[in-house]
């Protein structure tokens, strides 16, 4: 055979290795955010369960409380119907903020109940939630850890051409919002 | 806070006093680091007694621990000097002459079969049919052996006979003549590489195909039944601030061999080697003590963390092989210091908290940079081993006078540094870590 032919299918070759392997790493980077937008929706859903548990509790306590029980509620209802997609994710993020933006004003607002606040059912959904939100925060480490990985692949040259074609896109990371940032601790309201 | 100092020695003063300093500033840490990698302890010399001396610390320490963690270990000290005075020492400095004829006699022996050895290899010039002159030389190693043996018997039957009381100080904490953590548990931790498993391992020559290891040391195995037991040292077992932790002195070991090239042969290369060809050297993966802590977080899976970014790291290579994944952290020096794998993404976060990584990291900055850290978390257990390649917690030593404080102290600031852990970490706290 031709040495310039053979030389010719060498560099299709390589050229064709190379393409193959950044698809693949593509593909891989984006099914990791997808496996870690399960993982949240598997840790929220703790949480939509325990929500109306501590709601009920609250619910017979805090009379002054209404308009931000039934908030809450309407709140997880919306989010609870949300699967975590790529579409979707943005409003998922967005929920789940006002969600804990009111648990936490919620926990706060639990002070004002001395009964409330001895009460043993709701210092252990208090616990409970604690442990719950620890998860929360993790998945959203580890989502925030897989975008940031997908997002580099997408915006940086070469794997940037090849993500285009795919029409694979950039994902929204996980930001705490303003309120949230000065997060709630639990454990603190019932030493 | 008090940074740990395992591995470290206290000097000076006869006092017994926690040691003190706090352990989040980092100015604190560097100095601590900078000056004394090995002595990572702030000694207050200057304090007339060992009470007030720790309380000043203590009002001033960052928040950290509460005030009854370091009233809790002030009455340690407190106790263990007391006993110690009051029902160690006396019968102690009545057996020091003993021991002195002892060390003599066991020093002299075999000083004096090395100088009649080099007596013998002179007449052995001389007269070389004279066999019987070479018998004091054959002697010489076994006499040498006997008194490393004779010392490590003399440790073991005091300790036997004294660590009990002096660990009265200590309530719901005891010493141990068995290993408080097995061979099998830790092994199951993974926490330790396995070279047999990574391709990559640093006991390989650089193609992979010189070295060969044996996990298992058959020598390591007979001298577990002896004084000479290089495996396992001293344990300890017991609860601290509701923490459940089991401490063993540890050494993780493998067998390597090197094949013994033949001229112009090419030879096959397969882990059952013809042994005739090779020569085998038994190597330490690991020396230095073993800390497990019960944990009140629950959870699943196995995380590991291993120390990198030097040249001799270990591989990680081998946790490939149990589907463990990389875990890549926020924590950017976090990630240059530790390499972290885990069968759970989600799981290892939830346990590697930052404040947890902040923490660790301090810790193992305080060790020094001989002495490694390694974590795992597995079974709803903490396991913390941390390289400090010397003998810890060392009592009793024959070539040592009995009265000599020095060695109490260091056995209780090792022991105290350990349990401090506790309070660093907040294993006792429910939530947060």
């Amino acid at each position: 055979m031709d040495k310039s032919l053979l030389l010719i299918v060498a560099v299709v070759a390589v050229c064709f290795l190379a393409l193959y392997s950044t698809y693949v790493s593509l593909i891989q980077k984006k099914n990791k955010v997808k496996e870690a937008m399960g993982g949240i929706d598997v840790q929220l859903k703790k949480r939509y369960d325990l929500i109306p548990n501590i709601l009920t509790i609250a619910n017979k306590f805090m009379e002054h409380e209404r308009g931000l029980i039934t908030d809450i509620t309407e709140l997880r209802s919306k989010a609870a119907g949300l699967k975590s997609d790529t579409d979707t994710i943005s409003q998922k993020i967005k929920l789940d903020n006002e969600i804990s933006t009111k648990m936490g004003q919620l926990m706060v607002n639990v002070e004002n109940y001395p009964q409330l606040k001895s009460d043993q059912t709701m210092i252990q959904a208090m616990q409970t939630y604690s442990e719950v939100e620890e998860h929360i925060a993790a998945a959203r480490r580890f989502y925030n850890s897989a975008v940031n990985e997908l997002n580099n692949a997408v915006e940086i040259f070469p794997s940037s051409i090849i993500a285009s074609a795919l029409a694979i896109k950039t994902c929204p990371y996980f930001e705490a919002e303003e309120a949230a940032r000065k997060a709630v601790n639990a454990s603190e309201f019932f030493k | 806070m008090t940074i740990p100092s395992i591995g470290g020695n206290t000097s000076g003063n006869d006092k017994f006093k926690p040691i003190s300093s706090s352990v989040n500033k980092p100015d604190e840490v560097n100095n601590i680091v900078n000056n004394s990698i090995q002595t990572p302890v702030q000694e207050q010399a200057e304090a007339p007694d060992p009470a007030p001396a720790v309380a000043p610390a203590a009002s001033s320490a960052s928040g950290n621990v509460s005030q009854n963690a370091e009233e809790s270990i002030l009455e340690l000290y407190k106790n263990f000097e007391s006993i110690l005075r009051k029902a160690v020492l006396p019968e102690l400095e009545q057996y020091e002459p003993k021991r002195k004829t002892i060390l003599f006699y066991l020093r002299a022996v075999p000083i004096g079969v090395f100088l009649l050895s080099l007596l013998s290899i002179l007449v052995f010039f001389v007269y070389p049919n004279a066999i019987l002159f070479s018998i004091p030389v054959i002697a010489l190693p076994f006499l040498i052996f006997a008194y490393k043996i004779s010392l490590k018997i003399h440790e073991k039957k005091f300790k036997k006979k004294y660590m009990p009381v002096l660990m009265k100080a200590m309530p719901n904490f005891n010493w141990l003549e068995l290993s408080a953590i097995s061979i099998p548990e830790i092994r199951s931790t993974r926490i330790f590489e396995n070279p047999t498993l990574s391709r990559n391992s640093r006991y390989r020559s650089d193609d992979g195909r010189i070295y060969y290891n044996r996990p298992i040391s058959l020598l390591s195995f007979a001298k577990s039944f002896t004084p000479l037991n290089d495996v396992f040292d001293d344990c300890f077992k017991g609860t601290y601030r509701g923490v459940d932790i089991a401490i063993s002195e540890y050494a993780e070991k493998c067998w390597v061999g090197r094949e013994v090239k033949t001229s112009g042969t090419q030879r096959s290369h397969s882990f059952h080697s013809d042994k005739k060809n090779m020569s085998w050297q038994e190597v330490n993966i690991f020396k230095g003590v073993v800390i497990r802590f019960s944990m009140n977080k629950k959870f699943e899976g196995y995380t590991v963390l291993r120390p990198k970014g030097y040249s001799s790291a270990p591989s990680c290579a081998d946790l490939k092989h149990y589907n463990m994944e990389e875990v890549v952290l926020e924590d950017v020096d976090f990630n240059k210091n530790f390499s972290v794998y885990s069968t759970d993404q989600i799981e290892a976060r939830y346990l590697l908290t930052t404040s947890f990584m902040d923490r660790l990291r301090t810790i193992s900055l305080s060790f020094g940079s001989k002495n490694r850290a390694y974590c795992s978390f597995y079974d709803d257990y903490f396991y913390l081993a941390i390289e400090t390649n010397k003998d810890l917690f060392k009592l009793f030593s024959l070539d040592k006078p009995m009265n000599d404080l020095e060695q109490y102290k260091n056995l209780l600031t090792e022991i105290t540094s350990i349990l401090q852990l506790v309070d660093l970490f907040k294993l006792d706290k429910k939530l947060g870590l």
